[in-house]
């Protein structure tokens, strides 16, 4: 039965509009918004690694000296009043242009500030501060536990592939810009749900397909199934198109790096890597739309309209979309800030943009336990789902308040 | 085979849709006869466990259906009033859908015999967008008859079909009504002529009248008479249930079905179904006006 429920998803025009839609905006935020910027990045990763490929062998406190005071002293050509015409139209060193030589300068002497200094003084910095909370939570094992964790996380020794943070963070710029496209998502998998459960309704079929043997639990069953397969189906060729796009952009070996190889995840209590990372994005997103279905099954056996059904089943995620877009606008609003926290624990619409969970160790108190957020949230989806699946399975095709 | 009614009723509000409904029937066609509003529907839906009862139930072979749930509707064949069915399909992946819906074992087999018995046969790989409304309907009638049924629900099943179609679909419910009961939702009384070994005559959710055609017929012995009037103005109309007016030479020759006599001049003649439907649901203008007030 599933077949045929995918094959009547197949013959839909909606999906197809909604699948032409999803491609598109895919390639537009890949290919035009982040394509470019991530050429960009991924070329001046190039040209920094050629330029110091002339000072292997360098004492690292040497070399960051020296790379300082070149950095200096072009920064003070290039901002002599009587240089301005030359820095564009004279051929650099490095670069096409003066101009392009000392944005490579100022680069390389950042780059291997951070790896050679800064990062491995974080680490301490973070290995310390763990050390201090173990002596101050020795009574609470689980905390320990995590924070040992992290200890053992920072004081391996980590190998670097890529040499200059700039490609990965317009990695990470390019994911967030992907929230978007999680968001879209969201709502075609709202929109086909919501027609999936009422399509008896709005064919006029419900009358026969009830009052056949198999046109109540089996039947949902068989559309939850089906949905489930067009979800999982969804996220894995996305999650595919985002691993093409990563090594396009940004080569194979970027995968292995470990996460923290982005800065923005510096505090990232995992040992997990970029791809391990993208993994898990694709899995929460998979949570996501487990739930969004679950509760578009449940609205659409009280509201037997599709449209009318996905409308009311977009409003419990609205609060959650309005938090998260509210703290990307004012990143420092304490409020925002802490009820998007509220929500992360409880609303699997969080999953659209899961790097608050993958930043620090962020743990709440559940029952007396210290228990990570993402472990309460996925806890939390796997409910939801169980409970409006089981509620809508409850009230499919069952006897109503039909006119006679 | 019995199929039992045990005062079903069913109420929308204050209003009943349903009122202490009580029959029994076994092998055979039965149609259900009566206007808008009568209950026709709800008793379906009622057997189709679509609506629960307010109070009563019905019962197969004496077990209550809705404990029954979908060992009963295993024995269902029900084609509703108005319906669709996915317009990208093909006639025979519709058959097909509803096959694994009924648990048919022998579906190929089942899909190709039924959509014969239909006509169908040579639209089975069109696309069920493009049917007409009466291929639509035969279409709907072997869905229905999918896994053999021993109950055939069919509501209006004629409504909105040509002619041709009508004759052609009543032909094909006498082919299949053997072994089994059917039950139609109609007030077209041509049909239940055609079709139906008894009827039952609904109002306001109560049987006012159910047996054999000829009982029905009966019940109106005496009550149909034929007078020459000059003319058949519309006061006429309102006060006498007139179920023919033929055009004579002098004015008008009238059908009438009236309980005593209507006019001097008016003769006896022999009742008809058409006259046994008037009598017990067209309504005098004197009569809908008491019913108003």
């Amino acid at each position: 039965m599933i077949k045929f429920e995918l094959l009547r998803m197949l013959k839909s025009r909606l999906v197809w509009v909604a699948a032409a839609v999803l491609v598109i905006y895919y390639v537009v935020i890949t290919g035009f918004i982040a394509g470019g910027s991530m050429n960009s990045a991924r070329n001046t990763d190039k040209q920094i690694n050629t330029y110091l490929a002339q000072f292997d062998e360098m004492d690292k406190d040497v070399l960051i000296e020296t790379l300082q005071n070149k950095a200096l002293e072009l920064t003070e050509f290039v901002f002599a009043p009587e240089n301005a015409d030359r820095i564009h139209t004279e051929k650099g060193h490095y670069g096409a242009t003066l101009m392009e030589d000392f944005v490579i300068t100022v680069n390389a002497a950042e780059t291997v500030q951070y790896l050679l200094r800064d990062y491995p003084e974080k680490m301490t910095e973070i290995v310390n501060r763990s050390r201090e909370a173990i002596s101050r939570l020795s009574e609470n094992e689980y905390a320990v536990k995590e924070q040992q964790k992290i200890i053992s996380q920072y004081n391996r020794v980590r190998h670097f592939g890529l040499r200059s943070g700039k490609a990965a963070a317009t990695w990470l710029s390019m994911q967030n810009n992907y929230s978007y496209f999680g968001i879209l998502l969201m709502l075609v998998i709202l929109m086909l749900s919501a027609e999936c459960f009422t399509c008896e309704y709005s064919r006029g079929m419900n009358g026969m397909v009830f009052a056949t043997p198999n046109g109540r639990l089996k039947l949902f069953l068989v559309k939850l199934s089906a949905m489930m397969i067009v979800a999982a189906a969804t996220v894995f060729l996305y999650a595919a198109a985002d691993i093409v796009t990563s090594i396009y952009y940004m080569g194979a070996e970027m995968l292995g790096e470990p996460l923290q190889a982005v800065s923005e995840f510096l505090g990232c209590p995992f040992s997990i890597t970029i791809l391990g990372y993208i993994a898990a994005k694709h899995m929460l997103l998979l949570f996501l739309l487990f739930t969004v279905i679950g509760v578009s099954a449940l609205v659409c056996s009280f509201i037997k309209h599709g449209f009318a059904a996905a409308a009311v089943s977009v409003l419990p995620y609205m609060a959650g979309f309005f938090v998260w877009r509210n703290l990307l606008i004012h990143p420092d609003d304490v409020f925002v800030l802490e009820s998007l926290s509220q929500l992360r624990l409880w609303m699997p619409v969080c999953f659209i943009d899961i790097n608050y969970y993958f930043k620090k160790f962020d743990c709440v108190e559940f029952c007396g336990t210290p228990t990570e957020r993402l472990t309460i949230c996925i806890a939390v989806s796997v409910l939801i789902f169980t409970l409006t699946t089981i509620l809508a399975a409850s009230r499919y095709g069952k006897p109503g308040r039909l006119k006679g | 085979m019995e199929l039992r009614f045990d005062s079903v009723t069913k109420k929308y509000g204050k209003k009943l849709a349903l009122d202490g409904f009580t029959l029994t029937l076994n092998e055979g066609v039965y149609a259900l006869l009566g206007p808008n509003g009568a209950g026709k529907t709800t008793l379906m839906n009622c057997i189709t466990d679509r609506i629960r009862p307010t109070s009563g139930a019905v019962f197969w072979n004496g077990e209550d259906t809705r404990k029954m749930g979908a060992r009963f509707r295993a024995k269902l064949g029900y084609l509703p009033q108005s319906f669709g069915l996915y317009p990208s399909f093909t006639a025979k992946q519709m058959m097909e859908y509803f096959s694994k819906l009924k648990n048919v074992r022998n579906a190929a087999e089942e899909t190709t015999r039924l959509l014969e018995l239909v006509n169908l046969t040579e639209d089975a790989n069109c696309k069920v967008g493009g049917f007409s409304g009466g291929m639509l309907r035969r279409l709907g009638i072997a869905i229905a008859l999918l896994g053999a049924p021993e109950v055939l629900i069919l509501d209006e099943p004629t409504a909105g079909l040509d002619p041709k179609e009508r004759i052609r679909f009543c032909n094909l419910i006498n082919e299949i009504s053997e072994n089994r009961i059917v039950i139609f939702a109609t007030h077209i009384v041509s049909d239940v002529e055609a079709i139906a070994k008894e009827a039952v005559l609904l109002r306001g959710g109560k049987i006012i009248l159910s047996g054999d055609l000829q009982t029905l017929i009966n019940s109106v012995y005496e009550k149909v008479w034929l007078s020459d009037q000059p003319n058949s103005d519309e006061a006429l109309q309102n006060d006498f249930r007139i179920s023919n007016i033929n055009k004579t030479e002098n004015g008008v020759s009238l059908r009438i079905v009236s309980d005593g006599k209507p006019f001097d001049n008016a003769v006896r003649t022999t009742p008809s179904l058409d006259d046994v439907y008037l009598y017990y649901f067209a309504e005098t203008a004197e009569e809908e006006n008491e019913r108003t007030d």
